[in-house]
């Protein structure tokens, strides 16, 4: 703390023309997809308080080590110069002004996944050994699992990164996206699940429906994805976006359990021939796994039950109502 | 076996125990480091998959070494008591569910074992109505490292001079020949777990084939030791009927119906997290190429129509060969199940402790 006082005080300061600044992230910059407007009303109003960091290269160059934010505001609000402590002659190595960019956000911001990505990435860069400190994990609360994941989100493609900094695609459904081992693969996932705005937990459906159906069949994610029920499904101009993420789902689901959506179909058949009453449902368990079948009647008042009962009686196909695969069965 | 041993860590405390110096002895020149206790963080959190199953870890259990098998309410259990002679397995099975229960790498031998055989006496002889029917083969294969523990002997000694008890063996390998120098036979049941060769060859690596353990099986008939068999896990596989057809000629080119105390049958289940697991240790298996559903349990399993007919069909093979029911059980199954498959139910897990317990009775 003492040096880092001492040394912020001995920093010459210059004065750096706005249109020296390539405004691209170099080597410590980490910021992404974020909202200028508070940080320039705030400058609007009191200033910088904290003077940006740079570096000068031979030749000119500017490379922002600290304050990146900073100096994006200030060419909005159309300031020309911009005063900088230069770290040039500093004797600061890379690493050491990485790492004063990172505690630079860190303490006045949280960062969105893509900047951790970017930052751990960085840092792996660094490292010696390529392990990242455990002093890291626990500033960004994360686990070694998500570490993992956070690392390889930086390889994806710009566009996808916005989804995942707008939070529509979850750090679990990446996790799994990540085990796919193809990339084509991961990017098509990834844009199914963007282009039909998937919640959550559609996204991990969608993610292991999708990878285990390619298996089973020996095929591509692509591939599976290219069938014309998915093609028909995707063009249907009936269906608002919601209602396609829902077929997409129930479509996977039949292809990936035939025998299971087979049984439900059958069942559901022989209720529906029975045309209950709507106070009157039949059901069966979860996957059929529990024994046995649920009768519910809702009524009003004593009569109301009476007569559902006596109605019950006289319900032509019962006898039908039982496990699906019957006729399947070993006799 | 195949897996070799490579490294052997010691931990703390393990040096007071001569188990200690014993493995050491027993394993040679094999390097070894000492180890801190670890912290009670899990060690394959993360990606790891490494299961550093070619290290030894020895370390004083300090948990209970006697413990129920954990069966859930919803399925009929058979009231197991595991002995926890260490975790992990040197063998390779692509379904293995210790993959995903225990979090910490290596084959975890306990060396406090046999200072705790006092303990475990001490509650087998507090219940002397009781039959308690322990194994050691459910959380590490009983004769994987016995050539290095020497555990069975151990165990089997133990269990001579508790009437009340029966320990069962269980394995894949046929590591079985220490177990042969025993003064008796009494109330030890050698067993092995099965499966359709194509599922060994593909699935269960480095373990032997399915020839091999019932060979290994037969000697252990011949030696005058009652056996017992596990088709666990069933799994669905093309031709899955003439494999397992194959398994029961080869028992009756080897087996003595009569020997056998009981045959176990249990269809592939696995804790969801299993999963990606197995995907990433064995990007080849073809066990989870099937229509999993989750039971009652929170484990996937095979539809119930599919597990009913996998076990109606192997019952009837092993009844056909045998001539009568050589004790055939289901593992965490329910009711339904066992009366569509196996037309009889114990009904509930103290009605299949009972059927065992009376199987054990007939036996001794």
């Amino acid at each position: 703390m003492i040096n880092y006082i001492k040394s912020e005080d001995n920093l010459p300061i210059v004065k750096i023309s706005m249109d020296k600044f390539k405004f691209n992230r170099g080597k410590f910059c980490m910021s992404f997809d974020f909202d200028i407007d508070p940080l320039r009303n705030s400058i609007k109003k009191v200033g910088v308080i904290n003077k940006p960091k740079i570096i000068s290269y031979d030749g000119g160059d500017i490379e922002i080590v600290a304050g990146y934010r900073r100096i994006l505001a200030l060419k909005e609000l159309k300031i020309n110069e911009v005063s900088c402590f230069n770290l040039s002659n500093s004797g600061k190595t890379d690493f050491d002004m990485l790492l004063m960019n990172i505690h630079d956000n860190l303490h006045t911001r949280k960062l969105n996944n893509i900047e951790k990505s970017m930052v751990l990435n960085r840092l792996i860069n660094y490292s010696k050994d390529k392990q990242i400190g455990k002093e890291f994990i626990s500033l960004f609360a994360i686990n070694e699992r998500e570490l993992e994941t956070l690392l390889k989100i930086d390889t994806l493609p710009e566009g996808l990164k916005y989804s995942i900094v707008r939070n529509s695609i979850s750090l679990k459904a990446l996790e799994n996206i990540f085990s796919i081992d193809n990339e084509k693969e991961r990017i098509t996932c990834l844009e199914w699940i963007n282009k039909l705005k998937l919640n959550f937990n559609q996204q991990l459906q969608f993610i292991e429906y999708i990878n285990d159906i390619s298996r089973l069949n020996k095929t591509t994610i692509h591939r599976v994805l290219l069938d014309n029920d998915f093609k028909e499904m995707y063009d249907d101009k009936k269906k608002n976006t919601p209602q396609k993420a829902r077929k997409l789902l129930h479509t996977l689901r039949e292809k990936l359990f035939p025998n299971l959506t087979g049984y439900e179909r059958i069942f559901a058949r022989r209720v529906n021939k029975l045309q209950l009453p709507g106070n009157i449902k039949i059901s069966h368990p979860r996957y059929f796994e529990a024994e046995g079948y649920k009768l519910e009647i809702e009524f009003k008042n004593n009569h109301d039950l009476k007569d559902s009962i006596d109605y019950l009686g006289k319900v032509k196909g019962l006898e039908n109502i039982g496990d699906p695969w019957e006729k399947d069965q070993l006799k | 076996m195949k897996q070799k041993i490579n490294h052997i860590e010691i931990e703390d405390g393990s040096q007071d125990y001569q188990l200690t110096s014993d493995i050491l002895k027993r394993l040679g020149d094999i390097p070894f480091t000492a180890e801190e206790e670890e912290a009670g963080k899990d060690q394959l959190q993360g990606t790891s998959f490494d299961l550093h199953k070619d290290r030894v870890r020895l370390l004083p259990f300090k948990g209970e070494f006697l413990k129920p098998c954990p069966g859930t309410k919803s399925y009929i259990c058979c009231g197991y008591l595991i002995l926890n002679t260490g975790t992990n397995c040197p063998l390779d099975c692509s379904y293995c569910i210790l993959q995903a229960y225990f979090n910490k790498p290596s084959l975890r031998i306990f060396v406090n074992l046999e200072d705790e055989l006092g303990n475990i006496g001490r509650i087998i002889d507090s219940s002397p109505e009781r039959i308690f029917r322990i194994g050691t083969g459910e959380f590490t294969d009983s004769f994987a490292l016995d050539r290095i523990t020497g555990f069975s002997t151990l165990l089997s000694e133990f269990i001579a001079s508790k009437k009340n008890s029966v320990l069962e063996l269980k394995t894949k390998t046929t590591e079985i020949d220490r177990i042969f120098g025993l003064g008796h036979r009494d109330r030890i049941v050698i067993s092995w777990s099965l499966n359709s060769p194509y599922i060994v060859s593909h699935e269960e690596h480095l373990a032997p084939s399915v020839e091999q353990r019932l060979k290994a099986a037969k000697k252990c008939q011949e030696e005058g030791f009652v056996t017992g068999f596990h088709f666990d896990p069933l799994i669905i596989h093309k031709n899955w009927k003439g494999n397992y057809r194959k398994v029961l000629d080869l028992m009756d080119k080897y087996l003595d119906p009569e020997k056998i105390i009981w045959i176990s049958m249990g269809c592939i289940r696995f804790v969801p997290a299993l999963k990606p697991i197995i995907r990433k240790r064995h990007p080849k298996t073809t066990v989870l190429d099937a229509e999993f559903i989750q039971g009652l349990d929170g484990k996937m399993r095979y539809l119930k129509p599919v597990r009913i007919d996998m076990y109606y069909y192997i019952r009837g093979l092993i009844e056909g060969w045998a001539g009568y029911n050589p004790g055939i059980y289901l593992c965490m199954e329910s009711d339904e199940i066992w009366r569509k498959s196996l037309k009889w139910s114990p009904g509930n897990s103290p009605g299949l402790s009972d059927y065992l317990d009376n199987r054990v009775k007939s036996f001794w």
